[in-house]
Order: structure tokens, then sequence, then C-alpha cells
């Protein structure tokens, strides 16, 4: 084995941790080398220092304060849950935005409805006789009409591509 | 909000019992300080009350319980890159506001003699910080928790050649690094 394929095996070797081959082989270098010699002293000296620093004891009351911490409700809802909350303890509050909701959704239906129903009563003929009259006296203003013109000409917007025509 | 049996309650409490221990140690060796360490170990027993009931029995818990910390270590790291320096001499604030300074151990008149106290602890915990999070956690799990390398690896979730290649360069920077608290060779 060569000097640095020991040299990069010496903290495996002191963990134990090379197959048979490879840590004979280790074996057999460290014999004829000083350098991993004092290489592999130096890093048991690392193992061994960290192997021998105490068990950090977790602070006093830090499971207790976990505990309860797990006690307490999920705020699921977030800022919305407390929002909840807040309106159970209240309910006068609730039941004034209630009905404020409710006015301020049905009226403006109800309104639409009536219009509805004055239009109805007006009758569609209106709108027919209005629209016939307009096309009479002005073609060019009725865009259905328009669009029935100009639908067969090669006619192109601004930007767009002309449909080709001439065979090109 | 979850809500369990009592039996399942149970198993939460001998959970805490036999690993919150082992869980704290890790994150403060991890973290360098107290507060990240009561944070990291409380967020990670936090997820396995919500995770209990998809716990698998027959899986490798405690290395679950460590990944958990590991990965929590990486987001706090990512949320915050600086990380937290406690002056040994500023005052520390205690419940009621009344401020207590802290006792720093003497390094004492023999710098050769090994003293395994709160100064070599501090000075193992420095150079430990000073690693990348890769090589610390590698040397942590190894070196003060005393997993194999096989179980670093399913830990980390990375092959066991990069444990041991990690695992060596740490050991070569800590040694670096602890020079000074090496005791006195006498080998040849």
């Amino acid at each position: 084995m060569t000097h640095l394929a020991a040299s990069q095996r010496l903290s495996a070797y002191l963990d134990g941790e090379l197959g048979t081959a490879e840590r004979r082989a280790v074996e057999t270098h460290l014999r004829t080398c000083p350098v991993c010699r004092r290489d592999l002293a130096e890093l048991e000296q690392v193992k061994t220092l960290l192997g021998a620093l105490p068990e950090v004891e977790p602070p006093a009351g830090l499971f207790a304060d976990i505990r309860r911490e797990l006690e307490r409700p999920t705020p699921v809802l977030g800022p919305l849950g407390g929002w909840l909350r807040g309106a159970f303890r209240r309910p006068a509050v609730v039941a004034a935005a209630a009905l404020l909701a409710v006015l301020l959704i049905a009226l403006p239906l109800a309104k639409g409805r009536i219009d509805r129903l004055q239009a109805a009563n007006v009758g569609a003929d209106v709108y027919v006789r209005e629209h016939a009259l307009l096309s009479a006296t002005d073609p060019f203003a009725d865009r259905a009409y328009l669009g029935l013109l100009i639908g067969d000409a090669n006619v192109a917007l601004v930007g767009q591509r002309r449909a080709p025509e001439d065979g090109r | 909000m979850l809500q369990y049996q009592p039996h399942e309650i149970e198993a939460f409490e001998a959970l805490v019992e036999r690993y919150g221990r082992r869980i704290y140690a890790l994150a403060y060796r991890m973290a360098g300080n107290d507060a990240d360490a009561k944070d990291l170990t409380q967020e990670a027993l936090i997820r396995v009350y919500r995770a209990l009931r998809r716990i698998d029995p027959a899986a490798n818990l405690e290395s679950w319980l460590y990944r958990i910390v590991t990965n929590l270590h990486i987001d706090l790291l990512r949320r915050r890159p600086k990380a937290r320096v406690e002056s040994l001499d500023a005052p520390l604030l205690t419940a009621k506001g009344d401020e207590v300074t802290r006792e720093v151990e003497d390094p004492g008149p023999h710098p050769e003699e090994v003293v395994v106290g709160a100064q070599l602890d501090a000075d193992i915990q420095r150079a430990l910080l000073a690693l990348s999070f890769d090589l610390r956690v590698v040397v942590v799990l190894s070196d003060v928790e005393g997993r194999s390398y096989e179980e670093i690896a399913e830990m980390v979730r990375i092959p066991v050649g990069t444990v041991k290649s990690r695992l060596h360069r740490a050991r070569r920077i800590l040694q670096a690094h602890l020079a000074h608290r090496m005791p006195r060779r006498d080998d040849p």
C-alpha cells in the first residue's frame, strides 16, 4: 500500500472499519512509516478528546415546556382562528356583522331582479325595432352587418400577416 | 388539532424519556449554544408528535430522530447564516430581569495538564463549530455519539465511503485546532 493510500485510511483503521486485507496493508505500512504512526496517534487523541466530552444535560424544564407546547391547540386557521375565537366571545358583534353582510349581498341581488322584470315588461320588440332602424339609416354602424360585409374580403389588422392569396 | 389515544400519548412520553436527552445533546454539539439546541429539540419532538401515527415501528427510530435534528439544523443555518455568538463576559438576564455574570473556568496555570473541564469543552466546541456542517455532523455522530460508519451513512444519507473521508478530514482539522490541547506524545 502506498503512503498516500495508507494515510487516507488511518481514521477508518483507528475505528476498526477496514476490511481484513486493507487493515493488514495499513499495519504493514505503519511498521515502516513514522509519519503515519504520528498521524495515527494524533487522530486517536482527537477521537479520545471528543469521546471524553461530557453529555450535555438538557436545561431543567425543557421537556415540560415542550409538552405544554404540544397541549396548546394548534392554530390551524392562523390569524383567522384567533378572530373566530374572538367572535365566540362577542355574539352580538358577530350577529350585527352577519346582518350587514346579508344586506350588502341581498340588496344588489334584489335590485337586479327588479330591473330584469321591468325590462321584460318593455318587451323584446323594442330592441329589434331599434336595431332595424339603425341598420337602415346607417348600415356601417351596425357591427353585425359590417362583419358580414368584410368577412370574405382579405382585410388584415395592422401587424398581422395577410393570408397568402396569389400563390406565392 | 391532534387527538391521540392515551396509549399513543404514553408512547410519545416514552420516546421523549428515551431519546429526549440524546436529541438535546446532539443538537447542542451541532449548534454550539443552548438556545438553538432547545429550539431544535423542541421542533424535532413536535415533528415526532405530529407524525406519531405514521411512525413505522420497524424503522430505525433513533436514526430517524437524528436525521430530523440534522435537517432542522440545516434549515436553521439556512435561515440564519451567521452563527449565534454568545459573549462570555456579557451579563446574562435572569427570568426576573436581574443581571448575573457567567462563571467561566480559569484555564489554570498548567496548560500541559489535560483538564477535562468547562474550558476544554468550550475549546472543543469552538473547534467543532469551525468545521463545515457536513464535516461536523459526521464527526459528532462518530466521536461524540459513538455511531458506526454504517449508522452515520443511514442518518446523514451519504455513502459509507463519504462518511469515511469526511470523518478523516474532520479529525485532521480538529487536530490542527486542538493541537495545544493534546497531551505530550512519547511515542517514537
